[in-house]
């Protein structure tokens, strides 16, 4: 016998919701998911009228959910926002050049306009060229740096007031996790904070930081959206892999314990006194940088060295390097 | 977005150093005495002979409490006894503490306390007995009680017995109250929860009926460490300081301490092995259970494998929570949950909130379109401010779960036991506060 849905609309429902349990027909599903979306975005005043905001887009199930749903609302509620794509290209064979792919359908599909950046535009190195220099055990620290940079630089190119990014729920428990495990006290304290902003960097936010990933899933699935869903090429390091697999253990025991963790993290404190990293300005790009040569400069200048670990070489060779960069960055960026 | 997805991907996780291991060659000697031969290597480089370790160990332990400066002499302290290996080195620690002739010495008084929940655990009254005979016996250079689970549910006033045979197991049945309120629990997540508090519970009672001013808990580090991580999951977080700090003051008048929370598992072990100490198996609600059978079972299993794979794991959780500390914004210090009495963090009057965003998801997943459409979702009130009604809005977050993962074709027997069980408890607390007024 066919379940009935929740909101008693009359429809027979066509799916179980893992974060309270109800089960709804494909309308009402929309049109809670939507709604709730809509409510992140109000309560926590994400977006002023008439802001322009770019989209993190990479393809993904993810972005390509928030691109749909944010088109949706622009328009249902009038925020009157100016909304742009933003991609990065980390320049990885056969998985990055194919989800680029996607992003071009999502432009055309919603009707906004799309700009690229490239690693290789930007740091002269593409991903590929990275991990044949390096192998593939600290990849993942390389691209998440010079994404989050890339990001900052595209963001700044595109004169936005906001970046959004398509994190949700799941992504954030992990990273609470994570940090835990890790000891990044710093980290730990803001990754639930629905929006982050540096002294001089654009704000960024993330408006399905309470939805499911199953849901995001469904959602697309239902609404035959079309994704890119292949994972990236290099598979993430043991210690996350660990923690995912974790999570998904607690999801399939308690489906609840994902909003359950992020509720864990809203509640952390710092205790007085404890030393958190300082924020500073990067010599060298000028970017915010919790030492005096920013992670993304350093770790460029150890790929350029031909060496990924900077600390042996002498005083003297790191300055003529650390110029060399400069220059090609600055190249780089005049091009744009 | 990168498909390790979250902010985290792309910093030091990958970079983290690997532990060298150390083997011990046999001729090798104790640095620490240079006479005898080395047999424990602890944080993977630390060479000690027997001697030199239980000196150690000793020595961290008195460190411990007297860097606390919590002790005074005139103090009492109740040691939950468990049959564990780390409440059987708590013990044997404390003894060794108060044979010292030193100005080292141990001087304040302590007694023993074990809670018999074999009931819950489904065992025979036979098997309780054994197991009840052995713990009395490791417990016997101690003033020390025994006491039942169920007890937790009667009046305040639990009756202590000196003797394990004085406990009256035929009394506490399998038709008791006990039984009627954990069968009505759906989940071994929300049983072993509810077991847990009602023991520290039971223990606070104990403790004042003993005029102990203090608890003592077994809790290593790495007992501590999982639960850091079972209690994320729980949605405990907010009470993570209290939970698994060196000292506990949520109760008046009564501080709980776990002063074993510097020694690993390993230390604790071999602390045991070198004195010829053995721990009493005491089979529990989730002995049995699949390793995936509760989230603090799946949390166990978790730091337990990573711990073997990561080496500084326990370490550095354990060092990360105890930078936290209570949250004065979010909680609310003047109420506390009747359950663990920790301070409630459910305030709905917060921006952005998990427990908002699951309220509001519970309400749109409930209404009919028509209610949908006058739902108005404005930044500074709405919907999801309601309150939560019944037992469940005195208690906090993670003790909600109780109430929520109990039987729907039961409904209320469960939450009418531990309502009258949580009145009870708080009006003798208030009894407490104004006996001395009362003519
Ligand atoms: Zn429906
Ligand atoms: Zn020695
Ligand atoms: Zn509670």
């Amino acid at each position: 016998m066919p379940v009935a849905c929740s909101a008693k609309c009359g429809a027979p429902a066509v799916l179980k919701r893992p974060k309270t349990g109800d089960t709804l027909c494909k309308e009402c599903f929309f049109n809670a998911f939507e709604l709730e979306i809509h409510h992140t975005i109000v309560k926590n005043k994400l977006f002023e009228k008439h802001r322009r905001v770019a989209i993190a887009a990479s393809g993904g199930k993810d972005s390509t959910v928030l691109a749909h749903v944010l088109k949706v609302l622009n328009e249902r509620y009038t925020y009157g926002l100016d909304l742009v794509l933003l991609s990065i290209d980390e320049g990885i064979t056969g998985y990055r050049d194919d989800s680029l792919e996607t992003v071009k359908q999502n432009k055309e599909d919603y009707e906004m306009d799309l700009k690229i950046l490239s690693y290789n535009e930007l740091y002269g190195w593409t991903m590929d060229a990275i991990v044949n220099q390096i192998g593939r055990k600290n990849n993942c620290t390389f691209c998440g740096v010079f994404r989050r940079q890339a990001l900052d630089r595209g963001a700044a190119l595109l004169r936005v007031d906001c970046v959004v990014t398509g994190h949700n729920a799941d992504d954030i428990a992990e990273t609470v996790l994570m940090n835990v495990l890790r000891g990044d006290i710093a980290r730990l304290q803001r990754c639930t904070d629905i929006i982050t902003t540096g002294s001089d960097s654009i704000p960024r936010c993330k408006p399905l930081k309470y939805a499911y990933e199953k849901e995001i899933v469904m959602y697309a699935y239902y609404k035959k959206l079309v994704y890119f869903s292949t994972e990236c090429i290099f598979a993430p390091n043991a210690y996350r892999g660990h923690a995912r697999t974790f999570l998904k253990h607690l999801e399939k025991i308690r489906p609840a314990s994902i909003m359950d963790i992020i509720h864990s993290g809203e509640q952390f404190s710092i205790k007085e006194g404890v030393k958190l990293p300082n924020r500073e300005i990067c010599k060298l790009c000028g970017y915010l940088s919790s030492q005096p040569v920013c992670k993304a400069c350093s770790l460029l200048e150890g790929l350029n060295k031909g060496l990924p670990k900077l600390s042996l070489s002498k005083q003297s060779v790191q300055n003529r390097i650390r110029l060399e960069n400069q220059i090609k960055i600055q190249q780089a960026v005049a091009q744009l | 977005m990168c498909s390790n997805g979250s902010g985290g991907c792309g910093t030091t996780e990958d970079l983290m150093p690997e532990e060298v291991k150390l083997d011990l060659k046999e001729d090798k000697l104790c640095p620490r005495c240079n006479t005898n031969a080395g047999e424990v290597v602890l944080r993977s480089k630390d060479i000690y002979c027997k001697t030199c370790l239980l000196h150690y160990l000793n020595h961290k332990f008195r460190a411990a409490l007297g860097k606390s400066k919590l002790m005074r002499p005139q103090d009492k302290a109740l040691i939950a006894f468990s049959g564990s290996h780390s409440s059987m080195a708590l013990l044997h620690l404390i003894h060794e503490g108060m044979q010292l002739s030193s100005h080292k010495r141990i001087l304040f008084s302590v007694c023993a306390v074990y809670i018999d929940d074999g009931s819950v655990a489904k065992l025979s009254i036979s098997e309780r007995r054994k197991v009840n005979s052995g713990v009395q016996a490791a417990m016997s250079n101690f003033e020390h009680y025994f006491i039942c689970i169920e007890q937790s549910l009667g009046p305040n006033n639990a009756t202590l017995y000196s003797n394990a045979e004085e406990l009256p197991l035929d009394k506490y049945s399998e038709d008791g109250e006990l039984n009627k309120l954990f069968e009505t629990v759906t989940t071994l997540s929300s049983r072993q929860y509810l077991l847990q508090t009602l023991r520290q519970n039971l223990l606070n009672q104990a403790a004042k009926k003993l005029n102990c001013t203090k608890i003592f808990t077994a809790e290593t580090q790495t007992d501590l460490a999982t639960k850091i991580i079972a209690n994320i999951a729980l949605g405990k977080g907010a009470h993570i300081p209290m939970d698994v700090g060196f000292s506990d003051d949520r109760t008046d008048d009564l501080i709980t301490l776990r002063p074993l929370r510097d020694f690993s598992s390993k230390e604790v072990i071999y602390y045991n092995l070198f004195n010829d100490l053995a721990a009493i198996h005491v089979p529990s609600l989730a002995t049995l259970a699949d390793p995936l059978g509760s989230l603090q079972k799946a949390a166990e299993s978790f730091v337990s494998d990573l711990q073997t794979n990561f080496p500084s794991t326990v370490s550095t959780v354990f060092r990360t929570a105890d930078k936290l500390s209570l949250d004065l914004s979010t909680l609310d210090p003047a109420k506390s949950c009747a359950l663990c009495k920790a301070p409630l963090d459910t305030r709905s009057d917060l921006a952005s909130s998990s427990m908002g965003a699951t309220k509001f998801s519970r309400l749109v997943s409930n209404a009919t379109r028509e209610e949908l459409n006058a739902v108005q979702v404005t930044s500074s009130d709405d919907v999801t401010s309601q309150e939560t009604v019944g037992l469940q809005s005195g208690l906090c977050y993670a003790c909600q779960y109780v109430i929520k993962d109990m039987k729907s074709s039961q409904e209320g027997v469960g939450e009418e036991i531990l309502r009258k069980t949580l009145e009870e408890e708080s009006l003798s607390v208030m009894e407490n506060q104004i006996k001395d007024f009362i003519l």
